[in-house]
């Protein structure tokens, strides 16, 4: 009995120890309330192969300024560390980090080092979005958004969302990007403009805003090219995930603009004798509705869905054969496109003489889309209602 | 002889076996199924159900003439005769021992790079290792009741984890799973099972367990591997769905890695951290229940029931722990070959043997 007392002792005091709470034992122990919560980050390449580090912490809920800072460094690791040592009043938390931005300069360079520091850090989310900022630095639009109370995270939130749930375009996290480029060599990241909004009327302010600019396309970690404007839908349409936003066709009648539902595409191989791939037919299906028209009166006359369907069906094959193009001329495989057939048929794919690799450049392609408008606009109530006035007659 | 006060049910037997199982599980598990099968491996769980099977109905019929309060020890003593069992347990205990340092400094590692990327890992096997300590001093029944009482717990977060991962997969990419992938699935299955048999290990303290009244001694172990092939299967169709083969092979735990991305109701997030404290139990369990079969093996063989025996194992495990960690060893080497390799000979080549010298010289 006497041994057990004194083995419970022997127990207890170093557990005792341990309740003087973390900061006597972990030095990296923080108090919550003094954590500034970083939103996003901006990577540009910095002198000698080092990095320019930008943090930005959004909108303050208390109503202060949101805190943006940049800060060079030869590593992510030692910019974070710097960034640390020179505003130790306030211990920068980046466990909430949402946006990685990556300049142009740094991702024509490589990106890989980036998203393995993202991978290995448990800091930091390995889905944190990534965004390409076009023909610009990250730490420009990172340090050149801020307006008051919001900052470039604020613009981010707003045009994900934008994005994803209005115009079904894909914005790629860290971890489906490193994903990508390791199953395939190559990948696609979101592409963004940094525009100045000082010339806009009732702009809030002024500042850099980010806008939608496409997908950049990454072959073995570094930058190769853009897809950019409509063409991107023709990704989107590619992989499956378009959904939502507006195309202006122009018609005989003038300009109508239909609102995308979604699409979709199949793939057919078509093999040789040998059992190579030599060409891949794509047969994609979008449905639309018309939401505005120029010409009202044009829209009551029959055949004008079909002729709009027509119209997107043709524009929706340029998206597809540009897309497909763009990925023969660069040999990079951003689309997963031997993933999908891989999938399709898994046994003569392995069994292809070629590798994929080599079958992609010489890959033709057959394309055809068939496009269905429905519901949506219904034109020309004017007309109708004069002759119900008249009595059915003008 | 052991006490009425010391026995355990069967029920609370089989949660001590699956919450030691759970460490490896999530350890091993992520890693050496896409490793061996590619993007097929998710289906490594169901592949080992065949061996996990068979090797129950190979145990069931080697303890089908123990009596109650005998364990594996008796057993081993009585088909190989007192010298060579000896010499075998005492073997087999030194590497249960070895194991068990392993678990506190794989333990420690995974705390520092899933949370505590700056944090001294020795603290942490100390702390672990004192508990360790305290467990096998203490009474198997209190190790057993903690386990029955943590089993839905866990098994409830594992759950969660794996379905709130879901609508982040891409469920499309772990098919087709062709004929050619069969061979390197067969391969994972066989690995999956040493990892699993880890159980055998625990069969020391059977001599605990209330002998089954209805006759059905192989049924608990029977579900239990039923129940770890399902979970070990959605688990790592959700990791390989969400990362994808390559991807999931640069994580070191691919798991907690996966429980980082998930964000409940758009704004919980973050929830690895807890995950990994209540993970930390299962260390714990794992590394009392070896401690425990390599006391009561050396116990038995050397006919004494001093607790200082049970303090010695702990010791010993703590301080190969700490060596491991002062001379910076090459944790990979020893978790994909070294204890791999020699579970597999005990697993796949002490217990047959066992089996086919028993049933030869007509000892079970």
């Amino acid at each position: 009995m006497k041994r057990k007392r004194w083995l419970i002792l022997f127990v207890l005091l170093p557990a005792l120890a341990l309740l003087c709470g973390c900061s006597s034992v972990y030095t990296n122990y923080k108090d919550i309330e003094l954590l500034q919560v970083i939103q996003t980050l901006g990577i540009d390449r910095g002198e000698n192969g080092g990095v320019v580090l930008s943090v930005a912490s959004g909108g303050n809920v208390n109503g202060g300024e949101p805190t943006v800072l940049s800060i060079s460094a030869p590593s992510i690791e030692i910019a974070m560390e710097k960034l640390q040592e020179h505003f130790a009043r306030t211990p920068f938390f980046f466990a909430h980090t949402q946006f990685l931005v990556v300049g142009e300069n740094a991702a024509r360079n490589g990106v890989s080092a980036y998203l393995d520091y993202i991978r290995h850090m448990p800091l930091l989310r390995s889905d944190v979005r990534l965004f390409l900022v076009r023909g610009c630095d990250a730490k420009t639009l990172v340090t050149g958004s801020i307006d008051g109370k919001h900052d470039i995270s604020d613009e981010l939130t707003s045009l994900l969302l934008d994005l994803e749930h209005q115009n079904g375009m894909q914005v790629f996290s860290c971890a489906e990007v490193s994903r990508q480029l390791m199953e395939n060599g190559a990948s696609l990241v979101c592409a963004i403009d940094a525009v100045d909004t000082k010339g806009i009327v009732f702009s809030g302010g002024g500042g850099l805003s980010a806008v939608s600019a496409g997908y950049g396309v990454l072959t073995d970690g570094v930058l190769s090219g853009y897809i950019l404007g409509d063409t991107a839908r023709g990704i989107d349409l590619l992989s499956g995930s378009l959904s939502g936003g507006p195309i202006a066709l122009e018609t005989e009648s003038g300009t109508v603009t239909v609102q995308l539902h979604d699409g979709k595409t199949d793939f057919s191989p078509v093999w040789d004798a040998d059992g190579n791939m030599e060409s891949l037919r794509a047969e994609a299906t979008v449905s639309a509705e018309i939401a505005e028209v120029s010409d009202p009166e044009a829209a009551e006359q029959p055949g004008f869905s079909d002729s709009v369907a027509d119209l997107l069906a043709r524009r929706a094959e340029n998206w597809l054969r540009e897309s497909l193009d763009f990925s023969s001329a660069l040999e990079s495989d951003f689309l997963s496109l031997g993933e999908k057939l891989a999938r399709h048929d898994a046994q003569r794919f392995r069994a292809m003489p070629r590798t994929w690799r080599e079958t992609l450049p010489l890959l033709r392609y057959d394309v055809s889309v068939k496009a269905e408008i429905t519901g949506g606009h219904k034109a020309g109530t004017s007309s109708d209602i004069r002759e119900q006035r008249n009595g059915g007659s003008e | 002889m052991i006490h009425e006060n010391e026995m355990i049910t069967r029920r609370q037997y089989i949660s001590v076996c699956f919450l030691a199982l759970l460490s490896p599980l999530i350890r091993q598990l992520p890693q050496l199924a896409p490793y061996t099968a590619g993007r097929a491996g998710w289906l490594a769980g169901l592949a080992a159900l065949p061996i996990l099977i068979l090797f129950e109905l190979m145990m069931t019929r080697l303890t089908k003439k123990r009596a109650e309060g005998e364990g594996m020890t008796e057993i081993f003593l009585r088909v190989y005769g007192k010298p060579v069992g000896s010499a075998v347990l005492l073997l087999y205990a030194l590497w249960m021992i070895a194991y068990a340092g392993f678990v506190l400094v794989g333990g420690s590692e995974r705390l520092l790079t899933t949370a505590y990327p700056r944090g001294g890992r020795n603290l942490f096997i100390l702390i672990m290792g004192a508990l360790g300590v305290m467990a096998v001093l203490g009474r198997a029944r209190t190790l057993a009741r903690l386990a029955n009482i943590l089993r839905p717990l866990l098994l409830v977060t594992l759950l969660l984890v794996i379905f709130a991962a879901f609508p982040y997969a891409k469920l499309g990419t772990l098919f087709p799973v062709t004929v050619q992938d069969i061979p390197p699935i067969f391969n994972a299955g066989v690995r999956t099972a040493n990892v699993f048999l880890l159980v055998v290990s625990f069969r020391f303290l059977e001599d605990r367990v209330e002998i089954s009244q209805t006759g059905k001694r192989a049924l608990p172990f029977l579900r239990l591997f039923l129940l770890l092939a399902v979970l070990s299967t959605l688990l790592l169709a959700a990791i390989l769905a969400n990362f994808g083969a390559s991807y999931t092979l640069r994580h070191t735990y691919p798991f907690f890695a996966m429980a980082g991305n998930i964000r409940l109701f758009g704004s919980l997030e973050r929830f690895e951290v807890p995950i990994l404290a209540l993970w930390a139990f299962t260390d714990f369990v794992l590394l009392a229940a070896l401690l425990l079969s390599a006391t009561t093996i050396f116990r038995r063989v050397l006919h004494s029931e001093s607790r200082l025996i049970a303090l010695l194992c702990a010791l010993a495990a703590t301080l190969a722990a700490l060596v491991c960690s002062l001379t910076n060893a090459d944790l990979s080497f020893l978790a994909e070959t070294v204890f791999p390799l020699t579970g597999a000979v005990c697993t796949f080549g002490l217990y047959p043997l066992t089996f086919l010298v028993g049933l030869l010289r007509k000892k079970i």
